[in-house]
């Protein structure tokens, strides 16, 4: 198990190494003088020089790369160009407020999702079923950040219930955007759950538990539900993904002040070091993701942990 | 070949007659074409310009004039829309088609000679999958800058991964089956059992990622557009339109509740179409997208 992991982490760093390479490049190829950007217009430019100088912009790129990637090693990702504060610093301020929205959006996906799946699929097209299902096509389909502004004209700007943006603590500030950034992987949690748990009860094995006079709903829960849980999680694990996009433009409108809306206003601002640092912290985070889910995995399905050999 | 003709068409056939069962799909497929034609006649279907201002105008509710309302500047959101919808379906259609060439490329080669090329194009692609799609094209945008064709290009480029690898084990699955090693064993060339074996055998998959992806490109374009890094004002584009009213939702919210409307049913109608093509193509794609 441990050698699994250990492996799995080792084959992360190529990719890790790779995608840095490909977003340095990309921002490279961005217009843009950084050294202009932090002494602002009308520098002179002999400052302009000895800026550039004395932040190796003057060397070639791949000088460039080798000595952010050094740095980076030791977490150090450079400055912001506008704050002058160190990016790894600047990530991890903004970094509790995007993990509280995210881990409040899964919260809602698996408490909706799950149960919203499992009962349709122990009623397949029933009433339930059809209109559970339609809600999941609707929430698979709707655009985040529209949904977002809905939710803050009815509740903020016409009920009065909830705040529209900020985050000044309490829960009433978590309440829209957690449900805006939770809706899409909700639709899709139910949408799985409910095909997986149809696939599990037409098996065997449910049969004969079924057969030996055990209660339906027992059965659904202690023996369905464990086995059509596998799918739901890879599926937890792949809406992290989108989570993670989605975060980006659920916290510009509700002015959520973590890493998503950082890195738009960091790319607003051309400011390299800190899109840079923002997109690795994503990248490192989702591969983290993937190999947790990779091991939950086999703690759901035994049959599968002499893979992780 | 006719024998072959017939008998694919009545493959198709059967195909056609599995998904029109699916009223689900049915009802997307038209509401879509409905969608399209409307976008190729939008000057026939509305009278409005897209662009038009009319300041003493603004903020307008739905009215007979203006089914939809007018926006900040007075302009009628139906006609807005109408023309909207040419630059959502073209950005689904090019970014797609661009991912679809080269990813299904990718994964044509790197499944069928194996070894140091399969190894190398993998390589890249897991470095693509690095990070979430969506974060990908913004990146992407991020470099090169805001406009449409930018936010096809990034967009397509996110897209590649997922036909890479979707190609590549349709291939491997196909590489070893009896036709193949026939047409080998017939002295047939590589690029001949690529295109006319292999590829043909791949099409289910290819053809439900194809739709599905559309939808979800069309909500990514008009996320970044809604960002600020995709169309810019005053183009009619949905996300850029919901962007740019959104600052007057106090006064009236047409401006927004409608672009968002439109993205919603064309993204809805795509995933309904794919979600029937999938059933009637290969059931066992469920998980596919």
């Amino acid at each position: 198990m441990w050698r699994y992991i250990i492996r799995r982490l080792l084959s992360l760093i190529p990719v890790i190494i790779g995608i840095s390479l490909f977003v340095f490049l990309l921002m490279h190829l961005t217009p843009g003088d950084p050294a202009q950007l932090m002494l602002g217009e009308g520098a002179p430019a002999h400052q302009l020089e000895a800026l550039r100088e004395s932040m190796g912009l003057n060397k070639p790129w791949y000088v460039q790369y080798l000595n952010w990637l050094k740095d980076a090693v030791k977490l150090d990702l450079g400055r912001s160009l506008r704050s002058n504060k160190a990016v790894s610093a600047e990530i991890l301020g903004r970094l509790p407020a995007t993990a509280e929205l995210a881990v409040a959006a899964v919260v809602i996906a698996v408490l909706i999702g799950v149960p919203v799946g499992v009962l349709s699929a122990s009623r397949p097209n029933s009433m339930f079923d059809n209109v559970a299902m339609v809600g999941a096509l609707t929430g698979v389909g709707m655009p985040a950040f529209w949904q977002g502004i809905m939710l803050i004209l009815v509740f903020s700007v016409t009920l009065k219930w909830l705040p529209s943006s900020g985050r000044m603590g309490g829960w009433q500030y978590l309440v829209l955007p957690a449900i805006t950034l939770g809706t899409g992987a909700t639709a899709s949690i139910a949408r799985l759950t409910r095909s997986a748990m149809l696939d599990v009860l037409q098996q065997d094995y449910v049969r004969t538990a079924r057969a030996k006079g055990l209660r339906r709903l027992f059965v659904v829960y202690r023996h369905a539900l464990r086995n059509a849980l596998i799918p739901v999680v890879t599926m937890i694990g792949l809406q992290f993904g989108g989570l993670m996009s989605g975060a980006v433009l659920t916290e510009t409108i509700f002015a959520w002040p973590g890493i998503g809306r950082m890195l738009v206003e960091a790319i607003n601002n051309k400011d390299f070091p800190l899109v840079q640092g923002t997109i690795m912290t994503f990248a490192l985070t989702y591969a983290l993701v993937n190999l947790a889910v990779d091991l939950l995995y086999g703690f759901l399905d035994p049959r599968l942990q002499s893979n992780y050999e | 070949m006719t024998d072959k003709a017939a008998k694919s068409q009545s493959h198709f056939a059967r195909i056609f007659k599995q998904w029109r069962r699916n009223r689900r799909a049915v009802v997307g497929a038209i509401i879509l074409t409905v969608i399209i034609l409307m976008a190729a006649f939008a000057p026939y279907v509305t009278k409005h310009e897209p662009h038009r201002q009319n300041m003493r105008n603004r903020l307008q509710a739905p009215s007979k004039d203006h089914i939809f309302g007018t926006d900040q500047f007075g302009r009628d959101i139906y006609a807005r829309v109408i023309y909207g919808a040419r630059l959502s379906l073209q950005v689904g259609f090019f970014s797609i088609g661009l991912a679809l060439i080269i990813g299904c490329t990718l994964g044509l080669l790197a499944g069928y000679y194996g070894g140091i090329l399969d190894n190398v194009i993998m390589r890249f692609v897991d470095v693509l999958m690095a990070l979430p799609g969506f974060l990908l094209a913004l990146s992407i945008v991020a470099a090169l800058g805001p406009g449409l064709q930018n936010v096809i290009l990034a967009i397509g480029v996110s897209y590649i991964p997922s036909f890479a690898r979707m190609m590549r084990s349709a291939v491997i699955s196909t590489r070893e089956l009896d036709y193949v090693n026939a047409a080998k064993s017939l002295g047939a060339k590589d690029r001949r059992i690529l295109l006319t074996h292999i590829l043909p055998n791949s099409l289910s998959p290819i053809i439900v990622m194809t739709t599905l992806s559309m939808a979800g490109a069309i909500l990514s374009a008009a996320g970044l557009s809604f960002l600020g890094m995709g169309a810019q004002p005053p183009t009619p584009e949905w996300g850029s339109m919901i962007a740019n009213a959104r600052p007057f939702i106090r006064v009236s919210h047409w401006a927004v509740t409608i672009p968002g409307l439109a993205i919603f049913t064309t993204v809805m109608c795509l995933n309904l179409v794919g979600d029937g093509l999938r059933d009637a193509l290969d059931p066992r794609l469920k998980n596919v997208g």
